[in-house]
């Protein structure tokens, strides 16, 4: 249901598709630039693709994770980099509407601010007066260059009993980047590290990764919201796939495009739409790609619900729903596989997007996170009886 | 009581992590060029030993830093990790570790310039710091 002021899921949807032309333009510009084009973020602000997660009451829409599949499936289909972004910012963004009230003031206080972040305790922290002090450094910080604060992660080191690991919120005027991105995929998202040094963050802007892994929130109002009492991995998962389905059109898009132009060179076929081979690698492609949007619908559908009902998650269905992100991703990238080997030697040229399309994918299926063996190997392993042997779940 | 105490080689979590602390100190005062930061992270009269360089002092360390960020250390970042922490005391301890200088667009410590580094720490005012530093190249060439 929405509310007055609230865009439709429709509209959305089509605002974010009217974006490919754009998303294109820049795609290139982006490589080489190692980050995105500032018009691409004020393309993706002015089609309402920063306020999706962002609570109502300033502004934001709210919106359920079937409408983040939809929207970065539109996306991914203009560019890979730019849907990555929009996506990663709608994770530590919703991690930040966990943080109590006063804390959200600040951070929302910006119209369609960004929050980047990342989930590794890659840096320490020590208690200090009114809050911590912390000293690190954070690798892939997807979208940093455009982002207002970032959600770290550090180790905090209590004077008695054991270090936990903290999740706090400083602004990014706090931290110094370290242009470090300099890689074969995702290349234009602008993943770069970045540096705290002996940063004091104030105690509100913290909190105990726990917390926010089982998607509790500190604030009174958000915990009344139905988007922001799930835990955070079936968020997580169900905010990435879409940008992933989205590369996956891109590709069958970008062939099929060029199927009229291209013959099979050094053989008898003129044209490659009349070679059976191609009519196979079409049909594979395009059916693994309906499967791949299968397991996309069945996480989001899972994530909704629960958390329109407020249903409390089996350690299993949070597994599941893992293994449907690693899903989309094997079969997309299976998917793009067979178009970009379909594509001939003159899809290296760095204008013809299907090789970056592969470059994306490839990318985008090295993610810790997302890697289809890791999670097929833990949707595996909970299904013959044992314990999942990670806390990211 | 003395079931409680840890052992004298093996220091509680909490020390362990104050102890480890200091290798992101030094990881994030590379990064900002902060040579002052950097000798503040030595006792006053901390020891600092790398090939071809002797600094005694943090005055030493200080001067030395300054002018590396402008020359040869400039554009590169450190990384390292810790190898073992042991304590000596209860305000003494030897940390290892081993990484090494990034240089300008390398994401890994390349073979020449990985090194394992000794750490002498002691805790100052509840702050652990650094008494002495000396590492060597992990590969001889």
């Amino acid at each position: 249901m929405s509310k007055i002021g609230t865009p439709s899921r429709e509209k959305l949807v089509r605002k974010s598709a009217e974006l490919a032309p754009l998303l294109q333009k820049h795609a290139s510009w982006a490589e080489e630039n190692r980050r995105l084009h500032d018009e691409v973020i004020e393309g993706l602000a002015d089609a309402g693709v920063f306020k999706l997660r962002q609570p109502k009451r300033y502004g934001g829409y709210e919106a359920d994770t079937q409408t983040l599949v939809e929207v970065a499936t539109e996306l991914g289909r203009g560019d890979g980099s730019a849907s990555w972004v929009a996506s990663v910012s709608w994770i530590p963004g919703w991690m930040a509407c966990l943080f109590p009230d006063e804390v959200q003031d600040e951070v929302f206080d910006t119209p369609n601010v960004r929050v980047c972040g990342t989930l590794s305790p890659s840096a320490i922290a020590a208690p200090s007066d009114g809050g911590i002090v912390v000293n690190g450094k954070w690798r892939f910080i997807s979208g940093a260059h455009h982002s207002h604060w970032q959600e770290i992660i550090a180790i905090l080191a209590p004077p008695e009993g054991d270090p936990y690991p903290v999740i706090a919120l400083v602004p990014m005027s706090d931290l110094l980047i370290v242009d470090d991105w300099h890689t074969s995929g995702l290349k234009g998202t602008g993943s770069v590290s970045t540096v705290a040094k002996d940063l004091f963050v104030p105690q509100q802007r913290v909190l105990p990764l726990g917390a926010v892994l089982q998607g509790e929130p500190a604030s009174k109002r958000s915990a009344e919201s139905k988007i922001y009492r799930t835990p955070l991995l079936p968020v997580a998962s169900a905010s990435s796939v879409g940008t992933v389905l989205g590369l996956g059109r891109a590709a069958k898009d970008a062939f099929l495009r060029r199927l009229d132009d291209r013959k099979i060179t050094y053989t008898d076929y003129e044209s490659q739409r009349e070679a059976p081979l191609t009519h196979m690698q079409v049909a594979d492609a395009a059916l693994k790609l309906d499967a791949a949007e299968f397991h996309a619908q069945r996480l989001a559908t899972q994530v909704d619900t629960k958390g329109n009902e407020g249903a409390q998650w089996k350690v299993e269905e949070r597994i599941r729903a893992r293994a449907d992100m690693g899903a989309v991703v094997r079969l997309v990238r299976e998917a793009v596989d067979i178009l970009a080997t379909a594509s001939g030697g003159s899809s290296i040229y760095t204008d013809v997007p299907i090789q970056r399309i592969a470059r994306d994918v490839q990318a985008v299926a090295l993610h810790a996170l997302m890697h289809p063996n890791t999670n097929t190997e833990l949707y595996g392993r909970v299904l013959c009886g044992l314990e999942p042997n990670t806390q990211y779940i | 009581m003395t079931a409680t105490t840890p052992p004298a080689t093996e220091p509680s979590d909490a020390d362990k992590a104050g102890i480890a602390a200091l290798t992101q100190k030094v990881i994030a005062a590379w990064a900002y060029n902060d040579a002052e930061g950097f000798a503040d992270l030595f006792i006053e009269n901390g020891t600092m030993i790398l090939a071809g360089v002797y600094k005694n002092g943090q005055a030493e360390i200080r001067e030395f830093l300054r002018d590396a960020y402008q020359g040869r250390y400039k554009g590169t970042q450190v990384t390292g990790k810790p190898l073992s922490i042991r304590k000596l005391s209860a305000d003494a301890a030897i940390l290892l570790s081993q990484g090494g200088v990034l240089e300008a667009g390398e994401s890994e410590v390349s073979p020449s310039a990985a090194i394992r580094a000794s750490w002498v720490v002691v805790r100052h005012d509840g702050q652990w710091r650094l008494a002495a530093y000396q590492n060597t190249p992990v590969n001889v060439t």
